[in-house]
């Protein structure tokens, strides 16, 4: 199983590219995955990350299915 | 909607006129000439931006007496002075097109995925 995680702003900046597949395993959890990324990329821990699923702002404890999109971005900004 | 082009916001109103509203309330935003600041750069995260804002909008009519509501927000590299936003709310009143105005501008400022960034 995977999911397309894809990142915003500085969180981009970052990690250094837009978009990229990441293995799951079963009953995985959206903070997983975001612990995941912080380990690969510690800088992603002096942004406040707000993350979203397929679209939807979610809570943390909400268990992935294959092929769900993740974004991970700063604080929004626009206006 | 989402739009790499300049907007009109004569034309918006233009639009959104018609005989049951008695009011439209518009407010733009643009791209302030802060000190060092010569362009801003707005990145929309699409596919969230446009369900966020589909959201807003029935909320809008869910809470205050309104007829019509249109939010238009630009993307890629502005200018100082260029146009950012504009939100349009026409009623049949103008009290509560006021509101509805300027709470869909707050909370888009809060909830819609969308980043500027000073260059």
């Amino acid at each position: 199983m995977k999911v397309k995680v894809r990142f915003f702003a500085q969180c981009r900046e970052i990690v250094g590219e837009k978009q990229k597949d990441v293995e799951i395993e079963d009953g995985m959890m959206l903070q997983d995955i975001i612990l995941l990324l912080i380990k690969e990329h510690p800088d992603l821990k002096k942004e406040k990350i707000i993350v979203s699923l397929n679209h939807k702002y979610a809570q943390p404890e909400v268990i992935l299915k294959d092929n769900d999109e993740v974004a991970v971005f700063p604080p929004v900004s626009g206006g | 909607m989402m739009t790499k082009e300049d907007f009109s916001i004569d034309a918006l109103v233009e639009k959104m006129k018609r005989p049951e509203i008695g009011g439209i309330v518009t407010f733009l935003g643009t791209v302030r000439g802060d000190a060092g600041i010569t362009t801003l750069n707005v990145e929309i995260y699409k596919e969230m931006a446009v369900d966020e804002l589909e959201k807003l909008k029935r909320e809008a009519h869910e809470k205050f007496e309104i007829e019509a509501v249109e939010i238009v927000h630009r993307e890629g590299e502005l200018n100082v002075g260029e146009n950012i936003v504009a939100i349009l709310v026409g009623a049949k009143h103008r009290k509560e097109a006021f509101r509805a105005c300027e709470y869909l501008i707050d909370e888009l400022k809060k909830r819609v995925p969308i980043w500027k960034k000073e260059d």
